[in-house]
């Protein structure tokens, strides 16, 4: 590893900035560890910068999301998220990102304002999902329905959510 | 038009339930057309961010550049170089300290102490002023804006009991295996063990909360019942009126920025920021106009004065104002 001085610390500084945002928000995806993600950001970073010829990491991107998935993968326990990662490691490539309309802290807003508005099982069942990161077996148990209707509630929370977003999103746009 | 979004695949895939088949066939979905990728994308990154809280998000960005900065130095900077920079920060601490010491000794006059006569001690603050108390045992209080707390004249000698009437307040307890601390508020009261941490409790506001920064802390109930148990970085929000709550991670150090004369605002709505202020310059603000309810503010109050908050905030969002007195009107263009 070269010297850390001011100008690799300035090089770094940067690309921290740009990507800790987007790698944050990927991880939490999988998880809602907070140690857990800031251990993993934590490393990658720095094999990023033990690299001994940094010039010749081309896609600094592409190389933070492989470090990423890969301790991803050695840290989450839970087998049905390991094959989600299974297939984004596979399909690395996976076409070009498209660029986002919204902010993550409008999308954040937005995203919560919807849940906010969904009916009240449909809601139960989301955040039980999302927050305490409960299976669908799990939640169909405490609420006594089936797992189909679990997993048809989900969908319906998907669609309010993504409509709403959609909405806002136009009107969001169109207000400037 | 029908929307042929496959969404309940989207979400197996996403709470990791997604049979195989449903995964390829959502995969060849998205990876049929542009605006299906970007919907993906858009509901994955909804996904990861719902419930996330800002304040969790910017302390873990400057926990990790921190920790990624110091251990790449400290494999090859020289030893000068970090003595140096041990002297400037001795410097500055000690600067840091004087400053404080004469704050704190302006702060004093603010506060009114009142003994009353069954041996019970008083000590308020008006609306728009701060300031600090120290106790005999050494535990230090900070009372922010509009604040009451009371405790009794023996206090430390027969137990450690001090009740919030209300308001907010900051404490720094200190550490007695023998005397247990108490502090008791209208919703329950809340047992430490030698720690420094938040309440606040105003009237008008529909929860209560609880901030831990150190230590260790638990929520119980007015009858007794153990509610729920802190840990650093942690806070709870206890509805008042239905008795709900919620434990969740925050900044602790934020909560609590007020006793050095500073004001955080993070993620409030344009009410929120309102009632802040109000606290915090102690005048009845009147809104009238078309209210933003869907834009949030960051801000951090110092030393700025009321009028040029007003020109501020004039400038992200338009405002009309003017200031009679003690009452502020604003109206939102």
């Amino acid at each position: 590893m070269k010297d850390f001085n001011k100008f690799r610390e300035a090089w770094f500084r940067g690309v921290y900035q740009k990507y800790f945002p987007e790698l944050y928000f990927y991880l939490r995806t999988f998880t809602v560890n907070e140690t857990d993600i800031q251990d993993i950001i934590q490393d990658s970073f720095l094999k990023l910068l033990e690299n001994d010829r940094l010039e010749s990491v081309a896609n600094v991107r592409a190389y933070l999301y492989s470090c990423v998935r890969n301790a991803l993968f050695n840290k989450i326990g839970d087998d049905r998220k390991k094959e989600r990662l299974k297939i984004e490691i596979e399909r690395e490539r996976s076409g070009p990102d498209t660029e986002p309309l919204l902010s993550k802290e409008q999308l954040l807003t937005l995203t919560e304002e919807a849940i906010d508005k969904l009916p009240p099982v449909c809601k139960a069942i989301f955040k039980m999902s999302k927050i305490d990161g409960l299976s669908y077996k799990g939640i169909a148990e405490r609420l006594n329905l089936s797992i189909k209707t679990v997993e048809a509630q989900m969908g319906i929370a998907f669609r309010k959510i993504r409509e709403y977003v959609a909405v806002a999103t136009f009107e969001l746009i169109h207000d400037r | 038009m029908t929307d042929n979004t496959p969404y309940e695949a989207l979400g197996a895939y996403l709470a990791g339930e997604a049979s195989k088949e449903q995964t390829d066939m959502l995969l060849r979905w998205r990876d049929s057309s542009e605006e299906n990728m970007r919907l993906f994308n858009e509901m994955t990154a909804a996904w990861g961010c719902c419930y996330a809280d800002y304040a969790t998000f910017a302390k873990s960005r400057e926990k990790v550049l921190k920790k990624v900065i110091s251990l790449s130095r400290r494999r090859r900077v020289i030893r000068p170089l970090i003595q140096a920079a041990a002297i400037i920060g001795a410097v500055a601490a000690g600067f840091l300290a004087a400053t404080l010491i004469s704050r704190i000794g302006e702060e004093k006059e603010n506060s009114q102490i009142i003994a009353a006569p069954v041996g019970e001690i008083t000590v308020s603050t008006m609306r728009g002023q701060k300031s600090e108390t120290l106790l005999p045992d050494g535990t230090r209080i900070w009372l922010n804006s509009g604040t009451t707390i009371s405790y009794p004249s023996g206090y430390g000698t027969d137990g450690r009991e001090i009740k919030l009437k209300e308001g907010e307040v900051y404490l720094e307890v200190t550490h007695s295996d023998t005397a247990p601390f108490r502090l008791i508020t209208n919703n329950g009261f809340i047992k430490v063990y030698g720690t420094s941490f938040d309440v606040r409790d105003y009237p008008e506001d529909a929860n209560m909360t609880v901030t831990l920064k150190e230590g260790s802390i638990e929520h119980f109930s007015n009858s007794g019942v153990a509610l729920a148990k802190l840990r650093p970085g942690q806070e709870l929000t206890y509805h008042k009126s239905s008795g709900n709550m919620l434990l969740s991670e925050c900044d602790a150090e934020n909560q609590s920025v007020w006793r050095f004369g500073e004001m955080k605002i993070e993620k409030a709505s344009f009410m929120n920021m309102v009632l802040v202020m109000e606290r915090w310059y102690g005048v009845d603000i009147k809104l009238t106009g078309h209210i933003p309810s869907r834009s949030l503010y960051w801000m951090t109050i110092k030393t700025e004065l009321l009028r040029e908050m007003l020109t501020l905030i004039n400038k992200i969002t338009p405002i009309d104002y003017d200031i009679d007195g003690k009452t502020v009107n604003i109206r939102v263009k």
